[in-house]
């Protein structure tokens, strides 16, 4: 199966949410990187048929999703950060509800399986508005595989998550990901990084880049640095910088710097990490100091 | 039904919801208790003492004529004694002969009388004159050189309704215009109107309101069916309020205004006396809670219609209230202006243009039923009541449908 984005492109009036976006996807887990604003959200709301893009259009295998419709809609689970579930269902009635919206006969088996394996069965009969953040988010990923998609759209699913609850969620998502195209929309770099076989970076509605996970620690080679320094000289200049951060190791202060350019004598290279990554593309303060 | 009750369950998980729905229901209390408080202190007789006197003379087995003449002659007589007495209290303890004292008696026998004139005198002849009259036109036009074929179509058709013998019985139908005061006023309708409007933008923006339409949206019957589960819930909703309403209505006609019998020809009424058709208390009550259930079948269309184009509760809300409630105000008004006028003013000429084509005026069926009233079209005469009821199901198709299609089309507005 192929998804394929060709220059799609959302505009509201002045603002262009989207420019000419364009990607291929097959199974995998993809994740969309990218501050708010970047047009994920765009992005998604298009693909799930929710936005009509002003310019460009998307195919699965060669077919336009928009005149696949329903076809379309049957292979497609989408999980929005708030997905809006009515506080006084239970978790079953809202898994009966979605089935029957989703068009599922008889339910009860495909959702006893689900509520199993996002581990709310003990849970199911109580109301939603009783459920933690992290048994929500499991619900909406439940509800979301009733129809068992073969595309799965998640946006900021971690949002408002403790660690434990993530790391959770990261377990399910890893699971789901064998054999469907999971697109995860988020700005949270770690929930990704051990899950995303392939990551889309977008920046002011445009593509930033695309790379796979062992490509994507490419970006920043040999352009991320470290070096000693006392914990007054880090603060003072870290503190208007974005591509800079302070880093406290074996009761050393050290300063963390993604730069094309050596910053200080004294600093090394380090083996870059995705949120170098993310900083070095998405770096506001440095984009606008090179403007200037 | 599995699809409908997880939507009953969303409108009713509204605080709005309930708010609106316990509004109506304090209103409906009110129009009980209004008409329970009317009944206690506005009767200035007592109907056992009436219905004693009708069931007495029923059983004297006599013609029409002869229980006319004996009613009115024991009227004179009671009338006489009355004047007799004067002032005098004791009158009051005495015993009656019906009721519980002889001024009882008079007061439901001369009640009696005027309403057996009313059955057995002024009915048949009133509609011997229409018959009579329509007659007389048709001959009228016909000896014209140019006759008009519409004046002769309906006054023909004038006389073939009148010219029927209504089979009404010397029986109390009890109170039927104060039974229809009540839940059959202005207040009332704008009420129910606000009502079907509000609950209906309710349901159709609740998920736009609670960013839920983005799930429910995208699912494989996200829209189409979802349309029609959340219209369902709209129209049983505002079906049961009407029946409720009726059932109010019905409750209390018997309990409070002895309106029992309800296999009576409506002609049985005096304020019915020129209902050209052949129709029961109970069908009239009948036709009259079709009607106003198609109104508000029409405006919650209406809405439903408008939250597909607009997609945002205020102005739906404000844009399907104008629409259901300006015209409602506007027959109203002109109705007013109209009382008292001749038939021929303009006032009454847009009145009976508004009639004609405003569905609205299903709100007061009563005046479809009082009076000769048909259209003619295309030299088909049709009664406006039926015209009204065909007018008003066109337009809530045609609400359904554009809403059904731009409900299961339409993308969000918001910005993802």
């Amino acid at each position: 199966m192929t998804l394929e984005f060709k220059n799609v492109t959302k505009k509201y009036r002045s603002k262009t949410a989207l420019n000419g976006f364009t990607a291929t996807l097959t199974e995998g887990v993809y994740a969309l990187l990218g501050p708010n604003g970047a047009g994920k959200s765009t992005l998604m709301n298009i693909l799930a048929g929710l936005l009509k893009p002003t310019a460009g259009e998307i195919l699965l295998d060669g077919q336009s999703t928009e005149k696949l419709g329903r076809q379309f809609r049957n292979i497609l689970g989408y999980l929005p950060q708030d997905p809006g579930f009515y506080p006084t269902f239970s978790g079953y009635e809202l898994m009966k509800y979605y089935a029957a919206l989703k068009d599922i006969k008889r339910p009860e088996e495909r959702i006893n399986e689900l509520l199993r394996f996002v581990n709310l069965s003990d849970d199911s009969k109580r109301k939603y508005k009783e459920y933690s953040g992290g048994m929500k988010r499991r619900l909406g990923i439940a509800v979301c595989l009733l129809n068992d998609p073969k595309i799965l759209i998640l946006d900021e699913p971690t949002a408002g998550l403790d660690p434990k609850e993530r790391m959770r969620f990261r377990n399910i998502i890893g699971k789901i990901g064998r054999d469907k195209t999971v697109i995860l929309a988020t700005h949270i770099v770690s929930d990704v990084e051990s899950i995303a076989d392939c990551f889309i970076l977008l920046k002011n509605g445009e593509t930033a880049a695309v790379r796979t996970a062992d490509e994507i620690l490419d970006i920043v080679d040999g352009k991320v640095w470290e070096n000693v320094t006392s914990a007054q000289a880090a603060e003072e200049y870290a503190l208007d910088r974005a591509n800079a951060n302070i880093v406290k190791r074996d009761g050393e202060v050290l300063l963390h710097i993604v730069s094309d350019d050596k910053p200080f004598d004294n600093s090394e290279p380090v083996t870059p990490t995705l949120e170098d990554v993310y900083m070095y593309i998405f770096n506001e303060a440095s984009e606008e100091r090179s403007k200037e | 039904m599995n699809r409908i009750t997880p939507e009953f369950k969303k409108l009713f998980s509204s605080a709005f919801t309930w708010v609106c729905l316990i509004a109506v229901i304090a209103f409906m209390g009110y129009y009980v208790y209004k008409a329970f408080s009317v009944s206690m202190y506005q009767e200035d007789f007592s109907r056992d003492t009436y219905r004693n006197i009708i069931a007495e003379y029923r059983a004297k087995g006599l013609s029409d004529q002869e229980l006319l003449e004996q009613l009115s002659a024991e009227n004179s007589q009671l009338t006489e004694q009355a004047i007799a007495y004067g002032d005098d209290d004791d009158i009051y303890s005495m015993p009656g002969k019906y009721g519980k004292n002889p001024i009882d008696d008079f007061l439901s026998l001369n009640r009696a009388c005027d309403y057996a004139r009313y059955l057995f005198d002024d009915l048949p002849s009133h509609r011997r004159v229409i018959v009579t009259d329509a007659l007389y036109n048709i001959r009228a036009e016909q000896a014209k050189s140019e006759p008009d074929l519409y004046i002769i179509s309906e006054n023909q058709l004038a006389a073939d309704m009148y010219n029927r013998i209504v089979p009404t019985e010397f029986t109390d139908p009890g109170d039927v215009d104060r039974t229809l005061e009540y839940f059959d006023n202005t207040i009332w309708d704008y009420i129910m109107a606000a009502f079907a409007v509000l609950l209906t933008v309710r349901m159709f923006t609740l998920d736009i309101t609670r960013r839920s339409y983005k799930m429910i949206f995208s699912s494989a019957n996200g829209r189409g069916r979802l349309f029609l589960s959340q219209m369902s819930v709209c129209l049983i909703v505002f079906t049961a309020m009407i029946l409720i309403q009726t059932l109010c209505q019905l409750i209390c006609g018997i309990v409070f205004f002895g309106v029992e019998n309800f296999s009576l020809p409506v002609q049985n009424v005096e304020s019915f006396e020129l209902c050209p058709f052949n129709l029961t208390l109970g069908g009239y009550f009948a036709l009259k809670t079709i009607g106003k259930l198609l109104f508000y079948y029409m405006t919650a269309t209406f809405a439903a219609m408008l939250c597909a184009l607009i997609r945002k509760p205020l102005p739906c809300a404000a844009v399907s209230l104008t629409a259901a409630i300006l015209p409602l105000a506007a027959a109203g008004y002109i109705h007013e202006l109209t009382l008292g006028e001749n038939i021929l003013s303009a006032e009454y000429k847009i009145f009976e243009a508004l009639r004609c084509f405003v569905p609205h005026c299903l709100l007061d069926p009563e005046t479809y039923f009082t009076s000769f009233d048909h259209i003619n079209i295309a030299g088909l005469e049709i009664s406006r009541f039926v015209f009204v009821v065909i007018i008003t199901a066109i337009i809530t198709a045609g609400c359904f449908v554009l809403a059904y299609l731009k409900f299961g089309k339409s993308t969000a507005k918001q910005r993802g």
